[in-house]
Protein backbone atom coordinates (compact mmCIF):
# COMPACT_ATOMS: atom_id res chain seq x y z
CA UNK A 1 0.00 0.00 0.00
CA UNK A 2 3.04 2.23 0.22
CA UNK A 3 3.01 2.82 -3.52
CA UNK A 4 -0.66 3.80 -3.66
CA UNK A 5 -0.38 6.41 -0.91
CA UNK A 6 2.62 8.27 -2.22
CA UNK A 7 1.03 9.58 -5.44
CA UNK A 8 -1.95 10.87 -3.51
CA UNK A 9 0.22 12.78 -1.08
CA UNK A 10 2.24 14.27 -3.90
CA UNK A 11 -0.91 15.27 -5.77
CA UNK A 12 -2.27 16.89 -2.59
CA UNK A 13 0.90 18.93 -2.14
CA UNK A 14 0.89 20.05 -5.78
CA UNK A 15 -2.76 21.08 -5.57
CA UNK A 16 -2.06 23.09 -2.43
CA UNK A 17 0.77 24.91 -4.17
CA UNK A 18 -1.42 25.58 -7.22
CA UNK A 19 -4.23 26.89 -5.02
CA UNK A 20 -1.89 29.28 -3.27
CA UNK A 21 -0.57 30.53 -6.63
CA UNK A 22 -4.14 31.23 -7.74
CA UNK A 23 -4.89 32.98 -4.47
CA UNK A 24 -1.79 35.18 -4.79
CA UNK A 25 -2.59 35.97 -8.42
CA UNK A 26 -6.17 36.92 -7.58
CA UNK A 27 -5.03 39.56 -5.12
CA UNK A 28 -1.93 40.83 -6.86
CA UNK A 29 -1.76 43.34 -9.68
CA UNK A 30 0.81 43.54 -12.44
CA UNK A 31 3.42 44.92 -10.06
CA UNK A 32 3.02 42.08 -7.57
CA UNK A 33 5.52 39.27 -7.19
CA UNK A 34 3.87 37.17 -9.88
CA UNK A 35 3.90 40.08 -12.30
CA UNK A 36 7.68 40.13 -12.05
CA UNK A 37 7.90 36.37 -12.57
CA UNK A 38 5.65 36.62 -15.61
CA UNK A 39 7.75 39.43 -17.05
CA UNK A 40 10.98 37.48 -16.66
CA UNK A 41 9.57 34.25 -18.06
CA UNK A 42 7.99 36.29 -20.85
CA UNK A 43 11.37 37.57 -21.96
CA UNK A 44 12.72 34.00 -21.94
CA UNK A 45 9.71 32.33 -23.50
CA UNK A 46 9.00 35.13 -26.00
CA UNK A 47 12.06 34.50 -28.18
CA UNK A 48 11.44 30.75 -28.00
CA UNK A 49 7.90 31.37 -29.14
CA UNK A 50 9.20 33.57 -31.94
CA UNK A 51 11.53 30.83 -33.18
CA UNK A 52 8.85 28.18 -32.92
CA UNK A 53 6.46 30.42 -34.81
CA UNK A 54 8.77 30.81 -37.78
CA UNK A 55 9.56 27.09 -37.77
CA UNK A 56 5.88 26.14 -37.83
CA UNK A 57 4.73 28.72 -40.37
CA UNK A 58 4.90 26.38 -43.43
CA UNK A 59 2.69 23.89 -41.59
CA UNK A 60 0.17 26.62 -40.82
CA UNK A 61 0.06 27.67 -44.45
CA UNK A 62 -0.49 24.08 -45.54
CA UNK A 63 -3.35 23.49 -43.12
CA UNK A 64 -4.88 26.88 -43.95
CA UNK A 65 -5.04 25.85 -47.56
CA UNK A 66 -6.69 22.58 -46.63
CA UNK A 67 -9.30 24.05 -44.33
CA UNK A 68 -10.12 27.30 -46.10
CA UNK A 69 -12.22 25.90 -48.94
CA UNK A 70 -15.53 24.31 -47.99
CA UNK A 71 -16.32 21.65 -50.58
CA UNK A 72 -13.89 19.97 -52.94
CA UNK A 73 -15.17 22.03 -55.85
CA UNK A 74 -14.54 25.23 -53.95
CA UNK A 75 -11.07 24.06 -53.01
CA UNK A 76 -10.26 23.26 -56.61
CA UNK A 77 -11.59 26.63 -57.73
CA UNK A 78 -9.55 28.38 -55.04
CA UNK A 79 -6.42 26.50 -56.00
CA UNK A 80 -6.89 27.22 -59.68
CA UNK A 81 -7.36 30.90 -58.97
CA UNK A 82 -4.26 30.74 -56.82
CA UNK A 83 -2.22 29.15 -59.60
CA UNK A 84 -3.43 31.78 -62.05
CA UNK A 85 -2.50 34.51 -59.67
CA UNK A 86 0.94 33.06 -59.07
CA UNK A 87 1.51 32.86 -62.81
CA UNK A 88 0.42 36.46 -63.21
CA UNK A 89 2.42 37.93 -60.43
CA UNK A 90 5.43 35.75 -59.96
CA UNK A 91 5.18 36.31 -56.23
CA UNK A 92 4.00 33.78 -53.71
CA UNK A 93 0.45 34.09 -52.45
CA UNK A 94 1.60 34.44 -48.92
CA UNK A 95 3.88 37.38 -49.64
CA UNK A 96 1.18 39.00 -51.79
CA UNK A 97 -1.28 38.78 -48.96
CA UNK A 98 1.20 40.13 -46.49
CA UNK A 99 2.13 42.95 -48.81
CA UNK A 100 -1.46 44.04 -49.11
CA UNK A 101 -1.82 43.89 -45.33
CA UNK A 102 1.29 46.02 -44.94
CA UNK A 103 -0.02 48.46 -47.52
CA UNK A 104 -3.22 48.94 -45.61
CA UNK A 105 -1.34 49.40 -42.34
CA UNK A 106 0.89 51.99 -43.99
CA UNK A 107 -2.13 53.79 -45.39
CA UNK A 108 -3.83 53.91 -41.99
CA UNK A 109 -0.76 55.13 -40.16
CA UNK A 110 -0.06 57.78 -42.80
CA UNK A 111 -3.60 59.07 -42.98
CA UNK A 112 -4.19 58.96 -39.24
CA UNK A 113 -0.71 60.32 -38.43
CA UNK A 114 -0.10 57.45 -36.05
CA UNK A 115 3.50 56.60 -35.32
CA UNK A 116 3.58 52.84 -35.43
CA UNK A 117 5.91 49.93 -34.86
CA UNK A 118 5.18 46.96 -37.13
CA UNK A 119 4.90 43.61 -35.45
CA UNK A 120 4.05 40.04 -36.15
CA UNK A 121 1.74 37.68 -34.31
CA UNK A 122 3.79 34.79 -32.93
CA UNK A 123 1.33 33.09 -30.60
CA UNK A 124 -2.38 32.80 -29.92
CA UNK A 125 -4.17 31.67 -26.77
CA UNK A 126 -6.28 28.50 -26.79
CA UNK A 127 -9.97 29.02 -27.37
CA UNK A 128 -10.95 26.92 -24.36
CA UNK A 129 -9.23 29.52 -22.17
CA UNK A 130 -11.95 31.99 -23.34
CA UNK A 131 -9.55 34.95 -23.45
CA UNK A 132 -8.88 36.26 -26.96
CA UNK A 133 -5.22 37.19 -26.76
CA UNK A 134 -2.18 37.08 -29.02
CA UNK A 135 1.58 37.48 -28.56
CA UNK A 136 3.54 39.93 -30.72
CA UNK A 137 7.26 39.82 -31.46
CA UNK A 138 7.92 43.35 -30.21
CA UNK A 139 8.51 44.42 -26.63
CA UNK A 140 9.99 47.00 -24.34
CA UNK A 141 13.20 47.36 -26.34
CA UNK A 142 11.10 48.34 -29.39
CA UNK A 143 9.41 51.10 -27.43
CA UNK A 144 6.25 49.18 -26.61
CA UNK A 145 4.50 49.75 -23.31
CA UNK A 146 1.17 48.68 -21.89
CA UNK A 147 -2.05 50.31 -23.09
CA UNK A 148 -0.95 50.99 -26.62
CA UNK A 149 -3.37 50.62 -29.52
CA UNK A 150 -2.79 47.77 -31.96
CA UNK A 151 -3.87 48.16 -35.59
CA UNK A 152 -4.34 45.42 -38.13
CA UNK A 153 -5.23 45.53 -41.79
CA UNK A 154 -8.73 46.98 -41.79
CA UNK A 155 -8.78 48.75 -38.45
CA UNK A 156 -8.56 48.22 -34.72
CA UNK A 157 -7.21 44.91 -33.45
CA UNK A 158 -6.81 45.45 -29.72
CA UNK A 159 -4.57 46.87 -27.05
CA UNK A 160 -1.30 45.89 -25.40
CA UNK A 161 -1.74 44.65 -21.84
CA UNK A 162 1.55 43.10 -20.83
CA UNK A 163 5.08 43.72 -22.04
CA UNK A 164 8.34 41.88 -21.62
CA UNK A 165 11.61 42.96 -23.18
CA UNK A 166 11.09 41.18 -26.49
CA UNK A 167 7.39 40.34 -26.67
CA UNK A 168 4.04 41.69 -25.64
CA UNK A 169 0.54 40.38 -25.07
CA UNK A 170 -2.42 41.96 -26.84
CA UNK A 171 -6.03 41.62 -25.74
CA UNK A 172 -8.06 41.62 -28.93
CA UNK A 173 -11.11 43.80 -29.36
CA UNK A 174 -13.29 40.70 -29.65
CA UNK A 175 -12.34 39.58 -26.14
CA UNK A 176 -15.33 39.65 -23.81
CA UNK A 177 -13.63 42.12 -21.46
CA UNK A 178 -12.56 44.59 -24.14
CA UNK A 179 -14.45 47.86 -24.46
CA UNK A 180 -13.66 50.96 -26.49
CA UNK A 181 -15.34 54.30 -26.99
CA UNK A 182 -16.73 54.50 -30.50
CA UNK A 183 -18.07 57.30 -32.67
CA UNK A 184 -20.40 56.92 -35.62
CA UNK A 185 -18.96 58.11 -38.90
CA UNK A 186 -20.21 61.55 -39.89
CA UNK A 187 -22.92 61.95 -37.30
CA UNK A 188 -20.51 61.99 -34.40
CA UNK A 189 -22.84 60.11 -32.08
CA UNK A 190 -20.78 58.31 -29.47
CA UNK A 191 -21.14 55.07 -27.59
CA UNK A 192 -19.27 52.00 -26.44
CA UNK A 193 -18.13 49.05 -28.49
CA UNK A 194 -17.47 45.91 -26.51
CA UNK A 195 -16.28 42.44 -27.41
CA UNK A 196 -18.54 39.47 -27.07
CA UNK A 197 -15.98 36.68 -27.16
CA UNK A 198 -17.36 35.85 -30.59
CA UNK A 199 -14.80 36.49 -33.33
CA UNK A 200 -17.15 38.09 -35.84
CA UNK A 201 -19.39 40.14 -33.62
CA UNK A 202 -19.04 43.20 -31.43
CA UNK A 203 -21.70 45.05 -29.50
CA UNK A 204 -22.29 48.80 -29.80
CA UNK A 205 -24.19 50.74 -27.19
CA UNK A 206 -25.26 54.21 -28.24
CA UNK A 207 -25.22 56.79 -25.45
CA UNK A 208 -27.95 59.04 -26.86
CA UNK A 209 -31.19 57.05 -26.86
CA UNK A 210 -32.57 59.18 -29.72
CA UNK A 211 -29.40 59.22 -31.80
CA UNK A 212 -29.52 58.04 -35.40
CA UNK A 213 -28.32 54.48 -35.75
CA UNK A 214 -28.87 52.09 -38.63
CA UNK A 215 -27.34 49.10 -40.29
CA UNK A 216 -24.41 50.06 -42.47
CA UNK A 217 -23.17 52.81 -40.17
CA UNK A 218 -19.44 52.63 -39.59
CA UNK A 219 -17.73 53.21 -36.27
CA UNK A 220 -14.30 54.65 -35.47
CA UNK A 221 -12.59 54.93 -32.11
CA UNK A 222 -13.45 57.99 -30.08
CA UNK A 223 -10.01 58.13 -28.55
CA UNK A 224 -8.92 57.95 -24.94
CA UNK A 225 -7.06 60.51 -22.91
CA UNK A 226 -3.49 60.78 -24.24
CA UNK A 227 -4.30 58.00 -26.68
CA UNK A 228 -4.12 55.29 -24.01
CA UNK A 229 -5.33 52.65 -24.46
CA UNK A 230 -7.03 53.71 -27.71
CA UNK A 231 -5.98 56.42 -30.15
CA UNK A 232 -8.78 58.28 -31.98
CA UNK A 233 -9.99 57.68 -35.50
CA UNK A 234 -9.23 53.97 -35.91
CA UNK A 235 -11.94 52.11 -37.87
CA UNK A 236 -13.67 49.52 -35.69
CA UNK A 237 -16.49 47.98 -37.66
CA UNK A 238 -19.81 48.31 -39.37
CA UNK A 239 -23.26 48.09 -37.80
CA UNK A 240 -25.10 45.04 -39.06
CA UNK A 241 -28.20 44.94 -36.92
CA UNK A 242 -29.88 47.44 -34.62
CA UNK A 243 -32.00 46.27 -31.74
CA UNK A 244 -34.29 48.49 -29.73
CA UNK A 245 -36.27 51.49 -30.87
CA UNK A 246 -35.37 55.19 -30.59
CA UNK A 247 -36.01 56.45 -27.09
CA UNK A 248 -35.32 53.16 -25.40
CA UNK A 249 -32.98 53.52 -22.45
CA UNK A 250 -30.08 51.77 -24.14
CA UNK A 251 -29.81 51.23 -27.85
CA UNK A 252 -27.75 48.25 -28.85
CA UNK A 253 -26.41 47.24 -32.20
CA UNK A 254 -24.43 44.33 -33.52
CA UNK A 255 -21.21 45.36 -35.18
CA UNK A 256 -19.08 43.37 -37.58
CA UNK A 257 -15.42 44.17 -36.92
CA UNK A 258 -13.29 45.28 -39.87
CA UNK A 259 -10.40 43.15 -38.62
CA UNK A 260 -10.64 39.41 -39.06
CA UNK A 261 -8.83 38.10 -36.00
CA UNK A 262 -8.70 34.51 -37.16
CA UNK A 263 -6.21 35.44 -39.87
CA UNK A 264 -4.28 38.02 -37.89
CA UNK A 265 -0.65 38.08 -38.97
CA UNK A 266 1.00 41.47 -39.43
CA UNK A 267 -0.09 44.25 -37.10
CA UNK A 268 1.14 47.70 -36.05
CA UNK A 269 1.44 49.03 -32.54
CA UNK A 270 0.76 52.76 -32.22
CA UNK A 271 3.61 54.14 -30.14
CA UNK A 272 2.60 57.78 -30.49
CA UNK A 273 -0.95 59.09 -30.88
CA UNK A 274 -1.69 61.68 -33.59
CA UNK A 275 -1.53 65.35 -32.66
CA UNK A 276 -4.91 66.04 -34.25
CA UNK A 277 -7.90 63.75 -34.18
CA UNK A 278 -8.10 62.20 -37.66
CA UNK A 279 -11.91 61.94 -37.29
CA UNK A 280 -13.31 59.79 -40.12
CA UNK A 281 -10.40 60.15 -42.49
CA UNK A 282 -8.85 56.74 -41.79
CA UNK A 283 -12.00 54.97 -42.95
CA UNK A 284 -11.84 53.70 -46.49
CA UNK A 285 -14.15 55.94 -48.53
CA UNK A 286 -17.35 54.17 -49.48
CA UNK A 287 -17.67 53.06 -53.05
CA UNK A 288 -20.09 55.35 -54.88
CA UNK A 289 -23.23 53.64 -56.06
CA UNK A 290 -21.58 52.12 -59.15
CA UNK A 291 -20.41 48.59 -58.37
CA UNK A 292 -17.02 49.05 -60.07
CA UNK A 293 -16.42 45.34 -60.29
CA UNK A 294 -13.42 44.59 -58.14
CA UNK A 295 -13.75 43.72 -54.49
CA UNK A 296 -11.28 46.45 -53.69
CA UNK A 297 -13.77 49.20 -53.03
CA UNK A 298 -15.42 47.52 -50.08
CA UNK A 299 -15.61 49.41 -46.83
CA UNK A 300 -13.98 46.63 -44.85
CA UNK A 301 -10.46 47.75 -45.41
CA UNK A 302 -9.79 45.18 -48.05
CA UNK A 303 -6.31 44.54 -49.42
CA UNK A 304 -6.26 47.49 -51.77
CA UNK A 305 -7.61 49.84 -49.15
CA UNK A 306 -4.87 52.30 -49.92
CA UNK A 307 -6.31 52.79 -53.35
CA UNK A 308 -9.00 55.38 -53.07
CA UNK A 309 -7.81 57.09 -49.92
CA UNK A 310 -5.99 59.98 -51.60
CA UNK A 311 -9.30 61.23 -52.96
CA UNK A 312 -9.87 63.24 -49.84
CA UNK A 313 -6.86 62.96 -47.61
CA UNK A 314 -3.49 64.60 -47.99
CA UNK A 315 -1.30 61.54 -48.04
CA UNK A 316 2.38 62.36 -47.98
CA UNK A 317 4.71 61.36 -50.81
CA UNK A 318 2.89 63.12 -53.59
CA UNK A 319 -0.39 61.35 -53.95
CA UNK A 320 -1.71 61.45 -57.47
CA UNK A 321 -4.79 63.48 -58.17
CA UNK A 322 -7.96 61.42 -58.09
CA UNK A 323 -8.99 60.92 -61.66
CA UNK A 324 -12.46 59.53 -61.22
CA UNK A 325 -13.98 58.98 -57.85
CA UNK A 326 -14.41 55.21 -57.79
CA UNK A 327 -12.35 53.91 -60.63
CA UNK A 328 -9.41 55.64 -59.02
CA UNK A 329 -8.68 52.34 -57.34
CA UNK A 330 -6.18 51.45 -60.00
CA UNK A 331 -4.29 54.69 -60.38
CA UNK A 332 -2.71 55.14 -56.97
CA UNK A 333 -2.14 51.48 -56.31
CA UNK A 334 -0.11 51.27 -59.46
CA UNK A 335 2.42 53.30 -57.55
CA UNK A 336 2.46 51.20 -54.43
CA UNK A 337 1.42 47.73 -55.55
CA UNK A 338 3.37 46.08 -58.32
CA UNK A 339 0.46 43.98 -59.53
CA UNK A 340 -2.67 46.08 -59.41
CA UNK A 341 -4.75 43.79 -61.54
CA UNK A 342 -4.63 40.78 -59.28
CA UNK A 343 -6.17 41.38 -55.97
CA UNK A 344 -5.89 38.49 -53.55
CA UNK A 345 -9.42 37.89 -52.42
CA UNK A 346 -8.28 36.12 -49.31
CA UNK A 347 -9.82 38.64 -47.00
CA UNK A 348 -13.36 37.66 -46.11
CA UNK A 349 -16.11 40.15 -45.41
CA UNK A 350 -15.65 42.01 -48.61
CA UNK A 351 -19.34 42.44 -49.09
CA UNK A 352 -20.52 46.01 -48.80
CA UNK A 353 -23.59 45.31 -46.73
CA UNK A 354 -25.59 48.46 -46.43
CA UNK A 355 -24.05 50.93 -48.77
CA UNK A 356 -27.29 51.61 -50.56
CA UNK A 357 -29.11 52.52 -47.40
CA UNK A 358 -26.86 55.27 -46.19
CA UNK A 359 -25.56 58.52 -47.57
CA UNK A 360 -22.26 57.68 -49.11
CA UNK A 361 -19.21 59.47 -47.78
CA UNK A 362 -21.23 61.68 -45.53
CA UNK A 363 -18.20 63.18 -43.90
CA UNK A 364 -17.00 64.97 -46.95
CA UNK B 1 13.29 8.95 -12.47
CA UNK B 2 16.57 8.69 -14.27
CA UNK B 3 18.25 11.51 -16.13
CA UNK B 4 17.21 10.24 -19.56
CA UNK B 5 13.58 10.06 -18.55
CA UNK B 6 13.73 13.53 -17.03
CA UNK B 7 15.17 14.98 -20.22
CA UNK B 8 12.42 13.33 -22.25
CA UNK B 9 9.82 14.86 -19.94
CA UNK B 10 11.29 18.37 -20.14
CA UNK B 11 11.62 18.26 -23.91
CA UNK B 12 8.13 16.90 -24.39
CA UNK B 13 6.51 19.49 -22.13
CA UNK B 14 8.39 22.51 -23.51
CA UNK B 15 7.87 21.35 -27.09
CA UNK B 16 4.16 20.78 -26.52
CA UNK B 17 3.65 24.20 -24.91
CA UNK B 18 5.46 25.98 -27.75
CA UNK B 19 3.61 24.06 -30.45
CA UNK B 20 0.37 24.82 -28.66
CA UNK B 21 0.65 28.62 -28.87
CA UNK B 22 2.49 28.93 -32.16
CA UNK B 23 0.85 26.25 -34.28
CA UNK B 24 -2.22 24.51 -32.94
CA UNK B 25 -4.12 27.59 -31.77
CA UNK B 26 -3.40 29.33 -35.07
CA UNK B 27 -4.76 26.60 -37.28
CA UNK B 28 -8.28 27.87 -36.74
CA UNK B 29 -9.75 24.39 -36.37
CA UNK B 30 -13.44 24.31 -35.45
CA UNK B 31 -14.32 24.32 -31.77
CA UNK B 32 -11.64 24.00 -29.14
CA UNK B 33 -7.92 24.22 -29.77
CA UNK B 34 -6.32 20.75 -29.80
CA UNK B 35 -4.63 20.56 -26.42
CA UNK B 36 -1.28 18.94 -27.06
CA UNK B 37 -0.07 19.84 -23.57
CA UNK B 38 -2.92 17.89 -22.02
CA UNK B 39 -2.15 14.93 -24.30
CA UNK B 40 1.50 14.91 -23.25
CA UNK B 41 0.53 15.07 -19.57
CA UNK B 42 -1.94 12.20 -20.01
CA UNK B 43 0.73 10.20 -21.83
CA UNK B 44 3.14 10.57 -18.93
CA UNK B 45 0.39 9.55 -16.52
CA UNK B 46 -0.50 6.51 -18.60
CA UNK B 47 3.06 5.36 -19.23
CA UNK B 48 4.87 6.33 -16.02
CA UNK B 49 2.13 6.28 -13.40
CA UNK B 50 0.17 8.76 -11.28
CA UNK B 51 3.12 10.38 -9.49
CA UNK B 52 4.87 11.35 -12.68
CA UNK B 53 1.54 12.27 -14.24
CA UNK B 54 0.74 14.71 -11.46
CA UNK B 55 4.26 16.18 -11.46
CA UNK B 56 4.46 16.63 -15.21
CA UNK B 57 0.93 18.05 -15.24
CA UNK B 58 1.81 20.59 -12.57
CA UNK B 59 5.00 21.70 -14.32
CA UNK B 60 3.40 21.86 -17.75
CA UNK B 61 0.47 23.80 -16.33
CA UNK B 62 2.75 26.40 -14.77
CA UNK B 63 4.50 26.83 -18.11
CA UNK B 64 1.16 27.23 -19.89
CA UNK B 65 0.12 29.86 -17.36
CA UNK B 66 3.38 31.74 -17.85
CA UNK B 67 3.91 31.69 -21.59
CA UNK B 68 2.53 34.74 -23.40
CA UNK B 69 -0.25 35.38 -24.39
CA UNK B 70 -1.70 33.58 -21.37
CA UNK B 71 -3.68 35.94 -19.14
CA UNK B 72 -5.43 33.30 -17.04
CA UNK B 73 -5.01 32.90 -13.33
CA UNK B 74 -1.49 31.74 -12.58
CA UNK B 75 -1.72 28.19 -11.21
CA UNK B 76 -5.13 27.31 -12.62
CA UNK B 77 -3.85 25.21 -15.50
CA UNK B 78 -1.26 23.65 -13.19
CA UNK B 79 -4.04 22.60 -10.83
CA UNK B 80 -6.19 21.08 -13.57
CA UNK B 81 -3.36 19.32 -15.40
CA UNK B 82 -1.93 17.86 -12.18
CA UNK B 83 -5.31 16.27 -11.48
CA UNK B 84 -5.58 15.10 -15.09
CA UNK B 85 -2.16 13.43 -15.06
CA UNK B 86 -2.84 11.78 -11.70
CA UNK B 87 -6.22 10.37 -12.74
CA UNK B 88 -4.81 9.03 -15.99
CA UNK B 89 -2.01 7.33 -14.06
CA UNK B 90 -4.36 5.74 -11.56
CA UNK B 91 -6.68 4.38 -14.25
CA UNK B 92 -3.79 3.07 -16.34
CA UNK B 93 -2.29 1.34 -13.30
CA UNK B 94 -5.54 -0.29 -12.23
CA UNK B 95 -6.51 -1.50 -15.70
CA UNK B 96 -3.05 -2.40 -16.90
CA UNK B 97 -3.17 -0.04 -19.89
CA UNK B 98 -6.01 -1.51 -21.95
CA UNK B 99 -6.20 0.68 -25.05
CA UNK B 100 -9.98 1.14 -25.15
CA UNK B 101 -10.23 2.05 -21.49
CA UNK B 102 -7.27 4.42 -21.79
CA UNK B 103 -8.85 6.29 -24.69
CA UNK B 104 -12.22 6.53 -22.97
CA UNK B 105 -10.45 7.90 -19.91
CA UNK B 106 -8.64 10.42 -22.10
CA UNK B 107 -11.97 11.60 -23.54
CA UNK B 108 -13.61 11.88 -20.11
CA UNK B 109 -10.68 13.77 -18.63
CA UNK B 110 -10.58 16.27 -21.50
CA UNK B 111 -14.31 16.92 -21.19
CA UNK B 112 -13.87 17.32 -17.45
CA UNK B 113 -11.00 19.74 -18.03
CA UNK B 114 -13.06 22.08 -20.21
CA UNK B 115 -15.95 22.07 -17.75
CA UNK B 116 -13.59 22.40 -14.80
CA UNK B 117 -11.86 25.41 -16.32
CA UNK B 118 -15.17 27.10 -17.08
CA UNK B 119 -16.52 26.32 -13.61
CA UNK B 120 -13.47 27.67 -11.80
CA UNK B 121 -13.46 30.71 -14.07
CA UNK B 122 -17.07 31.39 -13.14
CA UNK B 123 -16.33 30.92 -9.45
CA UNK B 124 -13.42 33.35 -9.65
CA UNK B 125 -15.59 35.89 -11.46
CA UNK B 126 -13.98 35.73 -14.91
CA UNK B 127 -16.35 37.69 -17.21
CA UNK B 128 -15.08 35.87 -20.29
CA UNK B 129 -16.58 32.47 -19.54
CA UNK B 130 -19.57 31.85 -21.79
CA UNK B 131 -21.33 28.63 -20.87
CA UNK B 132 -23.13 28.46 -24.20
CA UNK B 133 -19.84 27.55 -25.84
CA UNK B 134 -18.73 25.02 -23.25
CA UNK B 135 -20.51 21.85 -24.53
CA UNK B 136 -19.22 22.39 -28.07
CA UNK B 137 -15.73 23.10 -26.81
CA UNK B 138 -15.79 20.00 -24.59
CA UNK B 139 -16.95 17.75 -27.43
CA UNK B 140 -14.38 18.93 -29.97
CA UNK B 141 -11.69 18.94 -27.31
CA UNK B 142 -12.43 15.29 -26.51
CA UNK B 143 -12.22 14.31 -30.17
CA UNK B 144 -8.91 16.11 -30.74
CA UNK B 145 -7.41 14.79 -27.51
CA UNK B 146 -8.32 11.17 -28.24
CA UNK B 147 -6.85 11.38 -31.74
CA UNK B 148 -3.61 12.93 -30.49
CA UNK B 149 -3.40 10.60 -27.49
CA UNK B 150 -3.68 7.54 -29.73
CA UNK B 151 -0.45 8.74 -31.35
CA UNK B 152 1.43 10.22 -28.39
CA UNK B 153 0.91 7.52 -25.72
CA UNK B 154 2.40 4.65 -27.78
CA UNK B 155 5.26 6.94 -28.86
CA UNK B 156 6.16 7.79 -25.28
CA UNK B 157 5.89 4.12 -24.28
CA UNK B 158 8.27 3.21 -27.09
CA UNK B 159 10.73 5.92 -26.06
CA UNK B 160 10.71 4.69 -22.47
CA UNK B 161 11.28 1.09 -23.56
CA UNK B 162 14.16 2.24 -25.70
CA UNK B 163 15.73 4.27 -22.87
CA UNK B 164 15.41 1.65 -20.16
CA UNK B 165 14.26 -1.75 -21.31
CA UNK B 166 14.74 -3.06 -17.76
CA UNK B 167 12.33 -0.68 -16.02
CA UNK B 168 9.36 -0.90 -18.31
CA UNK B 169 6.55 -3.36 -17.81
Amino acid sequence: MRESRRPRIILGVLLLIAFSFIAIDLRADANGPLGGVKKITGSVLGPMENTASSVTSPVRGFVDNLTSGGSKDEQIATLEAEIQRLRDSGASGDSQHRMSELNDLLRMSAVGQYRVVPAQVIGIGSSQGFARTVTLDVGQRDGISADMTVLASGGLAGRVVAVSSTSCVVVLLVDATASVGGRLEGAGEIGFVSGTGNESELEFQLLDPYGPLKAGDRIVTFGSKAGKPYVPGVPIGEVTEVSGTPGQLTRLAKVKPFVNVSTLDIVAVVVEPPRDNPRDSVLVPRPESSPSGSPSGSPSGSPSGNSSAPATIPVPAGSPAPSASTSASVTPSARSTPTPSTKPSTKPSTKPTGDGASPAASAR
Amino acid sequence: MTLGRLIVAVLAVVGAVLLQVTLLSRLGLPGATPDLVLVVVLAFGAVRGPTTGAGVGFAAGLLVDLIPPSLGYFGLTALLLAIAGYLMGVVAERTGGVVAISLITVALISVGLVFGRAAIGTLLGDPRVSWGEVPGLALTEAVYTVILAALVIPTLAAIDRFLEPRLSL
